[in-house]
């Protein structure tokens, strides 16, 4: 068991303090009056651990969620999926984890920390970004494998570079890429700075990386579809809120916001 | 010895502890029974080979580039010359990333110089040659601080009295200055192979991570740690094991 | 091989001319900071002049005039420096090979000439030695066979005496001695035993040019310069002829011997040898003959088994116990009395 943990940031260090004594006189005042809620008067931080590709949806919504719940800052942590796993398995204090794939999710749920059953909440797929101008002609997955073509892709061992291997399965071409990169970002950025001709990323990040990269679509993205699934920690203090976040991702309106930067429904 | 005051010994194993705790650590983390068969995967020993190979390389690279420098460092006088000295140690204080995007705009396909190799048709992004850059251009500054005091140290008495009895330039450089420093010719040299070894920001940045030809054994643990961390760790193990092989035998090569 | 050399060096206040004969070895003596050493770098190549020609033999080494400029190493000019700055990384055999082998000779022919000298050096048996197992008159019997070994057109010697022992230097002198007979040299020194011993002439520089020049026993016998007199060890004061003795500008008289004419009247330098000056105590003086010096004690200095006693401009030495029996200390007022032929006299300028 836990404490009920605090992000110690400079102006707030003295509230929590000040809110356990008051607790505490609260406590010992209301002795014989039945529960009282304690926590009412205190703010809480919420906190996402979400994979690096939502970055931009997530803070929009969770400006929203502050909105909607006042006395609730929330906070984020986007890193990969695998690593923000891992740290929530070494105890790192993650009220809400999104995942961008469902092996790492499945992680999680083997340690047994998610509070509820992950939900699906937003799916990917795969495009081939081309430096602006397109220097090397790309046009479809079979120009990708032709000499003189610089294609990056992602490393097997990473989710983007498992659906780049569904993708060669089905579309019967084999690959020969001159990197294998780490990250998502990484081949973006081999794209974006002209020294590949071609790479393999997500839509979103064609569209988060704008003028500076150009995407073309391919049919069979389809065979790796992407779905990111999203579940409150079961570790955590306030599941109930980790649970209202979960909500809004999935509700209606959350879904258009992820809608806005390129993301699929499940 | 008898001179430390007591308190010293305190912060002193503290410091120690500091650096050795994180190595034990890991070791206590290693899988033992599955260690033979982790390290000798064909990913594995394919990054274990591509490292030793270029970092072999990048330190040859290294003294080729770096005793002409840390010479014009330390005997020539001409304006600039200690703005100069301040810029070639940057490597060491730029955090490797950085310094692969410097190289990126240097080499790359669109870069400063390789936007002219391109049209010749030469190619280093992507090579294992763009590992080799990679890891020289964070490597260098080692071996010219090293030489380069020693240079000072040593002075000029002999390079004189060599010439003064009718040595050539060339002659005075190759059977005087140089066996003069050559505990830290030797020194520099094996401290640019480490640090070659042990190279990651720079590499990942700039050349990319394909087996055998650009990932080397730091970016094979970093993407080990995706799928498989028994085997990062295996990995990780393997090359503080290189590391301390490295040092002791610096050590021992060039007493204090 | 001959030397010529004008120089300018403004920024450490030299401005000298000087030659040297075949075969004759100068030694270059003056206080510290006097520019023998400048002298020595601008010779070897290690200094530009602002302004000059060195001429060796019939090769231009350096001259401001036309840009020539010779490299240190293509001089034929060696350098025996004050430390023996043997290749600590060679052996004894090295050391002495290393010119031989730089000249491009055979590693064979190097080895059996480092031997020689080896020989000469009488340090056959160090030869394979490192610089660090040898005391240090080995170390630089080592040097001179090294430099010596080089055939050098012109050794430069800078102060190579002075880091010695006193034990081992008389050894090393005359080693310098026997080798140097034939040879072009320059040795700068302030120790007057190495000019005596190893230069045929004598040249004195004091701030950055050269006061006086000429045969060594010379200029050691009829200095004109304090530092000179100073080197010889002689009093050295001024003062006029007047057919029969030195009169200083106080009026005061010294008798002196002076060989050839000097015509009365004329300006002459006095060399006084401190020993041959007799100090009398007021009791004594009607017993002694001859015109006195009234002097002050200044100071008193052990000088070996003498004492020298100092005055204003006149030295005198005495014996130890004359100190204690004349009650001499600072301050006490004395006469002093020059013998005869303990004095000379020559002409301010030298006759040519």
């Amino acid at each position: 068991m836990r404490a009920p943990r605090h992000r110690a940031r400079p102006g707030h260090l003295v509230r929590p303090a000040a809110a356990a004594l008051l607790g505490l006189l609260v406590t010992v005042g209301a002795s014989g009056c039945g529960t009282g809620d304690v926590d009412a008067a205190e703010s809480s931080t919420l906190v996402v651990y979400a994979a690096a590709s939502l970055q931009e949806p997530f803070e929009e919504l969770g400006e929203q969620f502050e909105a909607a719940h006042e006395d609730v800052e929330v906070e984020f942590d986007f890193a990969g999926s695998s690593t923000l796993v891992e740290q929530i398995q070494q105890g790192a204090p993650a009220d809400v984890f999104a995942s961008a794939d469902e092996p790492n999710m499945d992680t999680l749920v083997d340690a047994d920390l998610q509070a509820a059953d992950p939900v699906p909440f937003a799916t990917n797929t795969l495009m081939i970004a081309v430096p602006t101008g397109n220097p090397a002609d790309v046009t479809d997955l079979a120009s990708l494998t032709h000499d003189g073509v610089n294609l990056v892709v992602c490393a097997k061992a990473v989710p983007c570079g498992a659906a780049t291997g569904r993708v060669e399965e089905s579309a019967g071409v084999e690959f020969a890429p001159v990197s294998e990169e780490q990250s998502v970002t990484d081949v973006l950025n081999k794209v974006t700075t002209g020294e590949a001709d071609a790479g393999l990323v997500y839509v979103t990040d064609v569209k988060k990386a704008g003028d500076e990269v150009e995407g073309i679509d391919f049919p069979e993205s389809d065979s790796a579809v992407n779905t990111y699934p999203i579940t409150a920690i079961s570790d955590s203090a306030q599941q109930e809120l980790g649970q209202e976040f979960v909500d809004l991702v999935t509700s209606e309106s959350g879904q258009r916001v992820l809608d806005g930067y390129g993301f699929g429904r499940p | 010895m008898r001179a430390l005051p007591r308190w010293v010994l305190i912060p002193g194993l503290l410091g120690a502890l500091f650096v050795l705790l994180p190595l034990v650590a890991m070791a206590a983390r290693v899988e033992w029974t599955e260690f033979g068969r982790l390290i000798t995967s064909e990913s594995s020993l394919a990054a274990l080979r591509l490292s030793l190979q270029t970092s072999l390389t990048s330190a040859a690279v290294c003294v080729v580039l770096g005793v002409p420098l840390a010479l014009l460092l330390a005997r020539s006088s001409f304006p600039g010359l200690s703005i100069l000295r301040s810029l070639v140690l940057i490597p060491l204080v730029l955090p490797p990333v950085v310094g692969g995007i410097a190289l990126l705009y240097t080499f790359g396909r669109q870069g400063l110089v390789g936007r002219h190799l391109e049209v010749l048709g030469v190619q280093i992004a992507f090579s294992t040659t763009a590992v080799v850059l990679a890891q020289t251009f964070v490597a260098l500054p080692f071996l010219v601080i090293s030489l380069e005091g020693a240079l000072r140290t040593a002075g000029t008495r002999y390079e004189a009295a060599a010439a003064s009895l009718g040595a050539r330039p060339t002659r005075v450089l190759t059977h005087v200055t140089l066996p003069l420093v050559l505990p830290a010719l030797v020194s520099g040299t094996v401290l640019c192979f480490a640090r070659a070894l042990g190279e990651f920001g720079a590499t990942i940045t700039f050349a990319g991570s394909l087996q055998g030809s650009t990932r080397t054994l730091p970016l094979e643990i970093y993407l080990q740690r995706e799928s498989d961390p028994q085997a990062a760790v295996a990995l990780s193990f393997l090359l503080m094991i290189v590391a301390i092989l490295i040092i002791a035998l610096a050590r021992r090569r060039v007493p204090a | 091989m001959s030397l010529s050399l004008q120089a300018v060096v403004p920024e450490r206040g030299i401005e000298v001319e000087l030659e040297v004969a075949t075969g004759e070895t100068l030694a270059l003596v003056g206080p510290n900071g006097a520019g023998k050493s400048t002298i020595l770098s601008l010779i070897a190549g290690s200094l530009r002049p602002a302004d000059g020609r060195i001429v060796l033999g019939d090769r231009v080494l350096t001259a401001t005039a036309t840009r020539t400029w010779v490299p240190p190493h293509a001089r034929g000019v060696t350098t025996l420096a004050q430390d023996a700055v043997l290749f600590p990384h060679l052996t004894v055999l090295g050391n002495i090979m290393f010119g031989l082998r730089s000249q491009g000779r055979s590693r064979a022919a190097a080895r059996s000439e480092a031997m020689r000298w080896l020989r000469e050096v009488g340090l056959s048996e160090l030869a394979g030695r490192r610089p660090a197992q040898l005391s240090g008159g080995q170390a630089q019997r080592i040097a001179i066979a090294r430099a010596l070994a080089s055939d050098p057109r012109l050794l430069l010697l800078d102060e190579p005496m002075a880091a010695l022992d006193i034990d081992v230097a008389p050894a090393l002198r005359e080693l310098l001695r026997r080798f140097l007979g034939e040879r072009t040299a320059v040795v700068a020194s302030h120790d007057v035993l190495d000019a005596v011993t190893l230069a045929d002439r004598l040249a004195v520089l004091e701030n950055g040019a050269i006061v006086e020049q000429g045969p060594t026993l010379d200029v050691l016998a009829r200095p004109r310069s304090p530092f000179a007199a100073r080197f010889a060890g002689l009093n050295l004061l001024r003062g006029t002829w007047d057919g029969e003795d030195a009169v200083l500008p106080s009026g005061e008289r010294v008798p002196a011997t002076c060989d050839g004419a000097v015509p009365e009247g004329c300006e002459v330098h006095l060399a006084v040898r401190p020993s041959a000056v007799s100090i009398l105590t007021s009791e004594a003086e009607g017993a002694v003959p001859g015109p006195r010096l009234r002097r002050q004690i200044l100071s008193l200095e052990p000088l070996g088994d003498l004492v020298r006693v100092r005055a204003d401009g006149i030295a005198a030495d005495v014996p130890p116990q004359q100190i204690a029996q004349q009650q001499l200390r600072p301050g006490r007022t004395i006469a002093m009395v020059v013998t005869e032929d303990g004095a000379s006299a020559y002409p301010v300028r030298p006759v040519r």
